[in-house]
């Protein structure tokens, strides 16, 4: 019974070392996208407004 | 795809299912531009404009893929045309060569032919290597379903890819469909091979293409074409060429069409295509009822490029072809009142009929260069000038069934030596004289 009180026991550090690496691979994994929205739709065209670095085909 | 930027907006063009987009929904941009697969798995299947297959057998394993839209390729990177397209067209291959790298018009008013002459056309690639694509823009699904049938029937498909954007797809992608099969062309022939495009038609995709622009509130100019249309049927029209050694010797060349309306040949589009191209077929409507198929009008039609592109057999028997007919054009007017005209005149026009009995051609049949060779050879040196006008064909048939086995050897000839010289010359009359023996004009069909 003490044995495993033991092993239970909260480190600061351990917990420190957990956040700062989920801090660290969440800024890591941030990826820019462009997003607009429809405007207007029909007859296979629509206008999109607010999308930003389209390149016309 | 973007199609129009502007300040506050972008002109989105929707390239599949798009009755489900409401206004305010989200959109990505995948920051790339369109592309299609391209490379050789494509060959022997039916794709639509995007390059997915629509024929039901499988999806098509390629890693390749090339933009839609591509700059044409430069000067440096190009040669002369000096390879013949053979089309197995007698009238084609005599008098409107056409060359590996050259655009060629193909034009006239519906119901001519024109589709006949580009499905020949592509049927007679079978053993020369070049890879065929088939671009329909805008015909029903039934058409493009018969076609691809036909092709199969005479074993073509096995060197075809065929692209279709029927009626029933919406306008962006029958405006896409050419710019994709170009680029399935460019493909294979920057691997050093030899490709053939044909568009069916461009009249359908400028239609397309207007009322797409039209959509996206671009101003409207002549017949509601917007202004760059020239620029539309241009830059996909360059993008066909012969590329020179170092960049591996590869061709694309191109059989447009253009479906005029009462054969006016200078509406919009077509005066616009007939610039851009290296020389045009024109089929006429009179012809193709008066029974001359293909439908052929040789005094206008042209090659700019093709003739040095002929093998040297076919320009040496070419020459007076063209020269014979044209004669007989100038005479033909006279030949409703033969009473009384002088004999060389009677001489030039019974030629001409002759001549212009030996041009005709059944679909589905294309003729080897050789064959064609020796005919127009026999036709221009008087053989025929005994024969009834409407028994040619039938006499036509039998000499070509007996080149061919008499064991003369003069096809063979032809197609090593690619040339006439005159020891040909002197084995191809005595054979012809040989055959004359042989035949009576009792035995030969009627044909008209």
């Amino acid at each position: 019974m003490r044995e495993q009180e033991a092993d239970m026991a909260v480190r600061a550090t351990e917990i420190r070392d957990i956040i700062k690496d989920q801090i660290q691979s969440f800024e890591a994994g941030m990826t820019v996208t462009n997003v607009g929205n429809v405007v207007e739709v029909g007859d296979g065209i629509a206008s999109v407004h607010g999308l930003s670095d389209v390149m016309a085909n | 795809m973007a199609f129009n930027l502007q300040e506050d907006s972008v002109g989105v063009i929707i390239l599949g299912e798009y009755t489900g987009i409401e206004e305010g929904d989200e959109v990505r941009s995948t920051g790339r531009i369109a592309e299609v697969p391209v490379g050789r798995a494509l060959v022997g299947r039916v794709v639509n404009a995007l390059g997915q297959p629509i024929d039901g057998k499988g999806p098509i394993q390629t890693e390749t893929f090339r933009p839609m839209e591509r700059i044409a390729p430069g000067v440096v990177a190009r040669q002369n045309v000096d390879t013949a397209l053979q089309t197995g067209i007698k009238a084609i291959d005599a008098m409107i060569p056409i060359g590996r790298g050259q655009r060629e018009l193909i034009i006239g008013d519906r119901q001519t032919g024109k589709t006949a002459v580009a499905i020949d056309t592509i049927i007679n690639q079978k053993d020369s290597g070049v890879i065929c694509i088939y671009v329909a823009i805008g015909q029903r699904q039934g058409q493009v379903a018969q076609i691809v049938a036909t092709l199969e029937r005479h074993g073509a498909m096995g060197h075809t890819i065929v692209v279709a954007a029927s009626a029933s797809e919406p306008a962006p992608l029958q405006y896409l469909a050419p710019y994709s099969g170009t680029s399935m062309g460019e493909e294979i022939m920057e691997t050093g091979g030899d490709a053939l495009i044909v568009y069916d038609d461009l009249s359908k995709h400028a239609w397309a293409y207007r009322q797409v622009s039209l959509l996206m509130r671009r101003p409207p100019g002549r017949e509601a074409y917007p202004g760059d249309v020239f620029y539309l049927h241009s830059r996909l029209l360059e993008r066909s060429a012969r590329l020179n050694e170092e960049r591996g010797g590869g061709s694309l060349t191109s059989l447009p069409i253009i479906e005029t309306q009462a054969n006016d040949v200078s509406a919009y589009i077509p005066t616009n295509v007939i610039s851009i191209t290296d020389g045009q077929i024109f089929l006429e409507s009179d012809l193709f009822y008066a029974g001359v198929r293909p439908a052929l009008n040789v005094g206008i039609s042209v090659s700019r490029v093709g003739g040095s592109a002929q093998i040297r057999a076919m320009r040496q028997v070419a020459g007076s072809l063209r020269l014979e007919l044209a004669q007989f054009r100038s005479l033909a007017a006279f030949a409703q009142m033969a009473s009384d005209l002088d004999p060389a005149t009677k001489r030039q026009i019974d030629r001409g009929m002759r001549l212009t009995e030996v041009l005709k051609q059944p679909q589905y049949q294309p003729m080897p260069v050789e064959e064609q060779v020796a005919l127009i050879w026999v036709a221009t040196n008087g053989f025929l000038d005994n024969i009834p006008v409407d028994r040619v064909r039938s006499w036509e048939r039998q000499y070509m069934d007996y080149l061919r086995n008499s064991g003369s050897g003069i096809l063979a000839t032809i197609k090593e030596k690619r040339a006439l010289d005159d020891d040909l010359t002197a084995l191809m009359r005595k054979t012809a004289d040989e055959f004359a023996r042989t035949i009576s004009v009792d035995q030969l069909e009627v044909t008209i």
